[in-house]
């Protein structure tokens, strides 16, 4: 019911960021979606792509000078309509799980974007959205995302 | 504003003896601390059975080369009282620095080694036009580091009026002085420059009475000087000292300001080449080398600085005997001194051990900005990442932060890098940058 995520550490200086781009887009990479958290020091930058990616990505960053690491997050559906989003935050609120972060893809489903999850108790908040019928995104989902 | 250049000297029966006088005082005062250490310091002992020589081969100054060295490490590893060559009842006063590692060095003064440190500092004020109608504000850090004990002790002996300040609050610092009018500045060169350069902008400096200050704990250049002596129309005179000897007036300049004069009453200075440990002659760049004479807790013997620079032999014409050492250009090791703090890039990694998620390369950059010292340490990440979460890489740049604040003494901007990043040379990174341009004399 995870999907992996890829962190890049990137140093904040001008051009860091098309440089990771471009490394990606030269092996034909694609990311579906992606978030920047940025001090004045550094950022961390989030992205997804498809399962058959993930390895080579992960190693294509390390080999190039980058600190990367995968990891799991909750990618659900939310309605794209007044409220939506707030239903599901409401729910994890009522549960005393907080949100480290989110972000949402650049690809939405019909009527339904997606939002990406990373949250202090994965599997109580797996848990929640289960028992409130909340749709949650799989791995195999994204990997067919054309 | 400055003042006529009038040569005062706080013990001129010593300060400008007879050399060939001086050196029967040298010889008879090392035959004595060589013993002294001898019979009471172990590692003494066993480093001259070792080499086969017994106090007894020491007759002369000349029989210097004879003796091991002393070094830094000696003290970090016989720490905190392995070298003491008096009982610790006799032991009054502790100061200490840093060491190259995480461990700090101290040193134990008897109550003779303070006379001695205090004649030394009143002398170097002396020198550099200080006497009992002079107010005296010491903004050295007051505490373990030698610099404010060791002025206020000598400007004490003088008979001045003693402003401890102690380091910092700039405000305080500008308001102290211009009120109580200060007549004498004692302090880092850098501070010094601060303080200038904020009464210039604040339009104080016209308030300002400073005929001369005494700037050392770090190394400074000419170009500073004529700065500093420009901006507060002064005396800046230079002194050097290092707690391992006795803090700060080990040698001082005079008005004269053409090097520094050696207390050689109380310590005896080599140049010293620093592959070879041979002795270099007067005159030639090197390492610089202090033997005690009269210090009775800690005595050193043939302690290496690793500070260079060359000694100056020629007459001065303020009517002093000692010898001068130059200005220091440069060290043999990679020590910094910063913001008059010590400063192993060694310290930095002991605080990198045994973190999560970084590598175990760093580079320390300094540089100076507005007359103050900026640390930064640059840590390489690992590749493999330790977080998703920026909060959990914030709290580790604090854990550096702090240790290296706890460890080291002085506060640094942290910032991490990505893993590789750093210059390196033969495979190691580059461990320093320092910006400050300091050491080109």
């Amino acid at each position: 019911m995870y999907i992996h995520q890829i962190t890049v550490f990137l140093e904040n200086m001008k051009g860091t960021l098309s440089k990771l781009t471009s490394l990606l887009a030269d092996k034909g990479i694609d990311i579906l979606a992606m978030s920047i958290a940025d001090t004045s020091g550094f950022g961390l930058v989030r992205f997804i792509v498809r399962e058959k990616d993930n390895d080579e990505c992960l190693a294509l960053l390390k080999a190039n000078g980058y600190a990367a690491r995968k990891n799991h997050v909750i990618c659900v559906r939310v309605p794209n309509e007044p409220g939506g989003l707030n239903r599901v935050l409401c729910l994890l609120d009522e549960a005393g799980i907080s949100i480290e972060y989110l972000y949402s893809f650049n690809y939405s489903e019909g009527n339904n974007a997606l939002i990406i999850f990373r949250l202090s108790d994965r599997e109580q908040g797996l848990k929640i959205f289960h028992d409130n019928g909340i749709s949650v995104f799989t791995q195999e989902e994204i990997n067919s995302i054309q | 504003m400055k003042q006529e250049k009038i040569h005062k000297i706080w013990s001129p029966a010593i300060e400008c003896m007879d050399r060939a006088k001086l050196r029967e005082l040298q010889n008879e005062r090392l035959r004595a601390t060589v013993k002294l250490e001898y019979e009471n310091v172990p590692l003494y002992r066993s480093r001259m059975d070792a080499m086969g020589v017994k106090p007894e081969d020491i007759k002369t100054v000349d029989d210097l080369k004879k003796l091991p060295f002393t070094e830094k490490t000696d003290l970090r590893d016989q720490f905190p009282y392995g070298l003491l060559a008096a009982k610790l009842t006799d032991i009054v006063r502790i100061q200490g620095s840093s060491g190259t590692t995480g461990k700090p060095i101290v040193t134990g003064y008897t109550q003779n080694d303070i006379d001695v440190w205090t004649e030394m500092v009143a002398r170097s004020l002396t020198a550099a036009g200080g006497d009992a109608d002079d107010v005296i504000q010491v903004c050295y850090g007051y505490g373990l580091f030698t610099g404010g004990l060791g002025a206020h002790y000598g400007a004490s002996a003088i008979g001045a009026t003693v402003i401890p300040m102690s380091a910092g609050n700039t405000q305080r610092q500008m308001m102290m002085m211009t009120e109580l009018g200060a007549t004498m500045l004692c302090c880092t060169p850098s501070y010094a420059t601060y303080l200038g350069e904020t009464l210039k902008e604040a339009g104080l400096l016209d308030k300002v009475k400073l005929k001369s200050g005494v700037f050392g704990a770090e190394p400074w250049t000419e170009e500073m000087r004529q700065h500093l002596e420009e901006l507060f129309d002064f005396d800046a005179c230079d002194i050097y000292g290092l707690t391992e000897i006795g803090g700060p007036g080990v040698a001082f300049e005079c008005l004269e300001k053409t090097g520094m004069h050696v207390n050689e009453d109380h310590v005896i200075a080599e140049i010293i080449d620093p592959e070879t440990g041979e002795p270099l002659p007067y005159g030639q760049k090197g390492e610089l080398v202090f033997t005690t004479i009269t210090k009775t807790g800690m005595p050193m013997i043939r302690y290496r600085t690793h500070d260079i620079c060359s000694i100056d032999a020629k007459p001065c014409a303020c009517g002093r005997t000692f010898l001068k050492i130059s200005r220091l250009t440069g060290r043999t090791d990679d020590m910094l001194v910063i913001r008059g703090v010590n400063v192993f890039p060694s310290q930095i990694e002991t605080c990198l051990v045994g973190l999560e998620g970084v590598a175990p390369f760093y580079c320390l950059i300094v540089d100076r900005v507005n007359s103050t010292d900026k640390l930064e340490v640059q840590v390489e990440l690992s590749d493999e990442i330790f977080t998703d979460k920026v909060s959990e890489i914030e709290e580790l740049r604090g854990t550096i932060a702090e240790r290296i604040k706890s460890v080291v003494g002085i506060a640094a901007k942290i910032t991490l890098v990505a893993p590789k990043s750093l210059p390196r040379s033969e495979g190691k990174a580059k461990r320093v940058i320092d910006r400050r341009n300091l050491t080109n004399v």
